[in-house]
């Protein structure tokens, strides 16, 4: 699996996702297998939010809808923006 | 899942399953709340308004390139108008067939691509090529006698097998141009699913409150009623319905929002403590959902109800399938299969 840490798409995609959730979690707490929803609590509004935010900082369009629904943990969204 | 059973044309009559090779026959799941996910068939100033909706109920704010993103992914959901996308989550989730739900959009908006005849023959076509599909048949009533004569012909002839309404579209459930068409559907045993609640920006609310059902189930107590989504909006009202009226159902369509609200279980719990296992629908408007979840997402966490012990097994499966084959005529019911 690809270190998401070594990565400075992946490293903010962490930060953004420990920015949005509401645990308090600092965004090297956050792992792999993480789920977004309940483990994270990135609602749906803040995940519009995340990939709104994640598009502008890479300023590159990474998902689509099939994409979307797929992403259920913090590994899955890496994925999608690995193979972007 | 396959070889389901021909039951009672009674609308709220038990539907009583079949042991066969040891396996539980009774288990099958419909969806009774899709649409075909086009530009062509869904209107622009449709989309145009549930887009609105969407960005306003944001917590955050949208600079104009994020509105615009915004726009361009929620059309990607409307890119399914052979439904090969929705038979593919069909399959992974489970779901044997789902009734495709025309709109007749015609005389509330301009400008609308197809007429509702073409709208019509795109899902006959679709009924054609697929048994996991089934259509119910939506005219916009001020259409007069021709509007009459086409739904006629969608269920007598082109295998629909119920009726649709669209209040938002202006005009009322109770209004007296839909009693010809109640007529048919009492006739033909064919359900009436109607949509309840808010729905996109470009089109008033009036009429979507569950009571403007009660006189039009009122005066055909052999028809039987679904409530399109008010399982889960407006659902005491329609709940207090439901439950003095036999011949009314409530759709779940639109739980995945209750599920991100974190509202789903009690609404269940509401339901369950009033005994309206037997009225609910499991239901999941197709393709309005599909930016939170697939088919597979939404089964499973309708069917994590059971483990939690929040549905007993029986009144799941109701949900799940049997209520609306308890309701479907007997054309519908026959081309219930999985795998196909």
């Amino acid at each position: 699996m690809q270190n998401t840490e070594l990565r400075p798409d992946l490293e903010f995609a962490r930060q953004t996702v420990a920015k949005l959730s509401n645990k308090g979690l600092k965004p090297e707490e956050i792992r792999d297998e993480m789920a977004l929803n309940q483990d994270l609590g990135i609602d749906s509004l803040q995940f519009i939010r995340l990939i709104l935010e994640l598009e502008r900082k890479s300023a590159r369009r990474i998902f689509n809808v099939q994409l979307i629904a797929q992403i259920k943990t913090f590994k899955d969204l890496c994925a999608v923006i690995n193979t972007a | 899942m396959s070889g389901l059973h021909q039951g009672s044309l009674d609308g709220y009559a038990a539907f009583e399953p079949e042991e066969e090779d040891g396996r539980d026959e009774s288990f099958v799941i419909l969806d009774c709340h899709c649409h075909i996910a086009s530009h062509r068939i869904l209107a622009q100033e449709f989309f145009n308004g549930w887009s609105r909706t969407v960005k306003s109920n944001l917590p955050f704010r949208l600079d104009p390139a994020q509105e615009q993103r915004i726009d361009e992914l929620l059309f990607e959901l409307l890119e399914d108008p052979d439904c090969l996308s929705l038979l593919g989550e069909m399959d992974a989730a489970g779901i044997d067939q789902a009734v495709l739900l025309v709109i007749d959009f015609g005389l509330a908006y301009k400008n609308v691509e197809l007429t509702i005849e073409e709208i019509h023959l795109a899902h006959k076509k679709l009924l054609g090529q697929s048994d996991r599909f089934l259509a119910f048949s939506n005219v916009d009533p001020r259409r007069g006698r021709e509007g009459l004569d086409l739904f006629e012909k969608a269920v007598r002839e082109w295998g629909f097998s119920g009726m649709k309404l669209y209040p938002p579209c202006g005009y009322s459930p109770d209004d007296r141009s839909l009693f010809p068409y109640y007529e048919i559907c009492r006739e033909l045993h064919l359900p009436v699913l109607t949509h309840i609640g808010p729905t996109t920006a470009t089109l008033p609310f009036r009429h979507t409150q569950p009571q403007y059902v009660d006189d039009a189930a009122f005066h055909f107590p052999e028809v039987n009623f679904i409530l399109g989504h008010a399982a889960v909006t407006h659902y005491q009202d329609a709940a207090l319905l439901a439950q003095y009226r036999p011949n009314i159902f409530l759709d779940l369509s639109g739980f995945q929002t209750a599920i991100n609200r974190n509202e789903f279980k009690n609404i269940i719990n509401w339901h369950v403590s009033r005994g309206l296992g037997r009225k609910l629908l499991f239901g999941t408007d197709w393709p309005i959902h599909r930016f939170w979840g697939n088919q597979r997402d939404w089964v499973e966490k309708f069917t994590a109800l059971e483990s939690e012990s929040l549905l007993p097994k029986e009144e799941m499966n109701n949900i799940l399938g049997n209520n609306l084959l308890g309701i479907l005529p007997r054309a519908g019911r026959k081309h219930a299969k999985y795998g196909t």
